[in-house]
């Protein structure tokens, strides 16, 4: 899988929640993987009326110096985890802020190019 | 009792692109909401953050966003009580 600069870790699942490909941090971690496919499923179950079923095309799960997203594509899952960081954050990768409704703001162009990398 | 609870969720939902917002209990009940937003979410959100702070228990608990198209849903918990906030952007 291609790797990002500031990639720390990755897992490729299948829908059922097999690993298919797994590297770096997240080698072989089949706990988080579980855990990954509850969210998944929990996402399905968001209010209809904003996010249709099964719309929701990303997941980011974001902590204050790294964070997992989530991707959907071709029935399979791809998770990557980044680390944040302002030096990162210059190379297209993960910002970091102490406000995190501004982070997300302020890196939706960010983080668009990640999943679309993912998808590719 | 609720004023301040209902002064900040509207505070909230005077922020750009902010369609609706509430918060919940750890039993997942709706304490306050404001907006366009179902107070039935609240479950859900609930349950999205207990699961996303198993991954990583020893840390602060993290802030989860669901994007789908021009919208966003974004979730953080603190302490006894979790937020949610639905988002959806003119542009992009």
């Amino acid at each position: 899988m291609e790797k990002f600069a500031n990639q720390i870790g990755f897992l490729v699942l299948k829908d059922d929640g097999a690993v298919l490909e797994s590297g770096g941090e997240l080698e072989n971690d089949e706990r988080s993987a579980n855990i990954f496919l509850d969210l998944i499923n929990l996402t399905e179950s968001v209010d209809e009326n904003f996010m249709p079923n099964s719309s929701c095309e990303r997941i980011s799960i974001v902590y204050e110096d790294h964070s997992y997203n989530i991707c959907m594509s071709n029935r399979r899952i791809y998770i990557v985890k980044l680390r944040n960081g302002s030096a990162n954050s210059r190379m297209g990768g993960l910002g970091v802020s102490s406000n995190s409704s501004v982070y997300v703001d302020a890196n939706e162009g960010n983080m668009s190019s990640t999943g679309a990398a993912l998808l590719t | 009792m609720e004023q301040q609870l209902e002064k900040a969720l509207n505070e909230i939902n005077s922020q750009p692109d902010t369609v609706g917002c509430l918060i919940t209990n750890r039993q997942g009940l709706c304490l306050g909401a404001a907006g366009k937003i179902n107070p039935k979410m609240s479950g859900i959100g609930m349950a999205l953050s207990e699961q996303a702070c198993k991954l990583e228990p020893n840390l602060n608990p993290p802030t989860i966003v669901l994007y789908s198209g021009n919208k966003r849903c974004i979730i953080q918990k603190d302490g006894e009580i979790t937020g949610v906030i639905y988002k959806e952007s003119s542009s992009n």
